[in-house]
């Protein structure tokens, strides 16, 4: 178990074997939590070229509903699952 | 920095190459490139949730895809709503051509001190002092690098 320390009230350094073993780099964000007493980072699951990923994944939708008719629908199917 | 609406992905979403003609498709491609590229924008756990909720609507396969994408695009910063924007988007509906939702948006967009929104919804047109940004960004000098990448990657 390696140790950091803590610099500011508010900074750390992550030591350089941390950094290579979670491949962490600059620029990364990381997400924490305190779990049980411990402080747990951990890198949030990411992925590359996200735009090119995204480039017409529902290109064959042809109706749609307006976001506040998509939050009507989810309500009034509760609601309906409610009777 | 910028407001980045639901439109933007969905646009994104829905379209195919030839759709690049369309001043609105290509628009929402260069504003999602520009973001993964490190430009800073804002949005909204409503707007996230609205394209989640769109997809699980419609492309129910591709929702985990979109929450990693948008996890990914980390100069994104995804805003949560308080109590008093809602009440402040109250106060807004009927005085313009937008829902509650994008009454909440905009109520975030004005605590945030942000005057434009990246969106093709035409609604936010009717409101005084916020700009709709889109189709004009084809206008960008950087547009065209876009194309390039858009020819060359997808």
């Amino acid at each position: 178990m390696g140790r950091i320390a803590v610099i500011d009230a508010d900074r750390i350094t992550l030591p350089r074997e941390f950094r290579r073993q979670a491949k962490v780099r600059k620029g990364d964000v990381l997400e924490y939590k305190v779990q049980s007493g411990s402080l747990v980072l951990s890198k949030p699951r990411t992925i590359e070229d996200p735009t090119k990923r995204m480039f017409g994944i529902a290109s064959d939708v042809s109706l749609d509903l307006s976001g506040d008719e998509l939050f009507l629908e989810h309500t009034r199917m509760k609601l309906r699952r409610s009777k | 920095m910028n407001f980045l609406d639901s439109t933007i992905f969905i646009n994104w979403f829905k379209a195919t190459k030839r759709d690049f003609v369309k001043p609105e498709v290509a628009g929402s491609g260069f504003v999602l490139h520009r973001i993964e590229h490190g430009e800073a924008a804002l949005t909204s756990t409503l707007v996230k949730d609205e394209v989640a909720l769109w997809l699980s609507r419609y492309k129910r396969s591709k929702l985990r895809d979109f929450l990693d994408a948008i996890r990914s695009y980390t100069s994104l910063t995804i805003e949560s709503p308080t109590l008093d924007d809602e009440v402040e988007a109250e106060s807004r509906l009927g005085a313009c051509e937008l829902g509650y939702l994008d009454c909440v948006n905009l109520a975030i967009m004005t605590r945030a001190h942000i005057d434009t929104i990246y969106t093709s919804d035409r609604g936010f047109e009717s409101v005084p002092g916020v700009h709709r940004l889109l189709e004009d960004l084809t206008k960008d000098p950087k547009f065209s690098a876009f194309q390039k990448w858009t020819r060359e990657k997808l």
